[in-house]
């Protein structure tokens, strides 16, 4: 189905910030709290809005394929 | 901070930072497929408006001229008035295709319009905060690896103590002790033994060499006058 892919990259890109995020948790200190607040909080942020528009999107696109089928 | 934590924290931030940067290559790769595919979407309901209106066109010819046979019919007219009925049926349903058609090309253009805003408004707050991200993170991982450094050399020093000692067990053997207090210095240890420099390396080299032959010269005068002494002739050699 149309954006299907792309919805699962997106998902699958935060998921590995989460991860990185995680995996550098050695990296503990008041500027790395200030950098996940700064930085990578923003970063996901932006992903996340623009995986809505996507779910948004694919709705609409799956209701136009429905509307060029022939039956 | 000891060596551990310097490489476990150089490490975290070498984590943060390719994540960071394979995050925003995601993010732009994923607007740039679904802008793709909207659009493909799009020029299908683009296609379908056109065939689906040249259908209407040609239904409501043949509807003109199933209208026009009908008229033109005294008797007899039951075919030409289903053909009629046929015609009508066919223009209803292609116009009603037609309509949906146009339906489906408006909201391809709203996903498509949606889309590019997000795409756009995505890559510049991924841009923003990973690229100041990354090199935030760069500049930390430099000042660590200059910890490290730092950590090493101060190792180094500590190794360079290690080989005065040497030196200091060694002096008796001359030349091999101010070789190894030479290599301790360069490594930032003080020691007593060592060369401050080439010229002064030359000079100890100079000044012994001129000891050495103060000695034989030295030797050769007692060696003269132990002969005279003796009554032999100082320039005959023994």
């Amino acid at each position: 189905m149309t954006l299907d892919g792309p919805i699962r990259d997106l998902d699958s890109a935060l998921s590995e910030l989460h991860r990185a995020a995680s995996d550098s948790d050695a990296w503990d200190d008041q500027e790395r709290r200030r950098f996940d607040a700064d930085r990578l909080t923003p970063l996901a942020n932006a992903g996340r809005r623009l995986a809505s528009t996507l779910t948004r999107a694919q709705q609409k696109l799956r209701t136009a394929e429905a509307l060029l089928s022939d039956r | 901070m000891s060596d551990s934590m310097v490489k476990k924290q150089g490490q975290a931030l070498k984590t943060l930072r390719r994540g960071v940067l394979r995050y925003s290559e995601q993010v732009r790769d994923v607007g740039t497929s679904a802008r793709s595919q909207a659009s493909d979407v799009h020029r299908k309901a683009e296609d379908a408006v056109e065939r689906r209106r040249s259908n209407l066109r040609k239904c409501e010819r043949e509807l003109s001229a199933a209208q026009t046979a009908l008229a033109a019919c005294r008797e007899n007219c039951g075919g030409l008035q289903r053909a009629l009925a046929t015609a009508q049926e066919n223009c209803r349903v292609a116009k009603q295709q037609l309509v949906r058609a146009q339906k489906a090309v408006q909201l391809t253009a709203e996903a498509q319009s949606e889309l590019a805003a997000a795409h756009v408004q995505a890559q510049a707050a991924v841009s923003e905060h990973s690229s100041i991200a990354s090199s935030a993170l760069a500049r930390l991982d430099g000042m660590l690896a200059a910890m490290g450094q730092s950590n090493f050399l101060q190792g180094l020093k500590g190794a360079g103590q290690v080989l005065v000692v040497t030196a200091e067990v060694v002096s008796a053997m001359g030349d091999g002790g101010r070789l190894v207090a030479n290599a301790a210095q360069a490594l930032g240890a003080d020691t007593r033994f060592a060369d401050q420099s080439v010229t002064e390396m030359r000079e100890r080299n100079e000044s012994q060499q001129l000891y050495h032959l103060g000695e034989k010269q030295v030797e050769g005068e007692a060696r003269s006058r132990s002969r005279q002494s003796l009554g032999e002739d100082p320039g005959k050699s023994s």
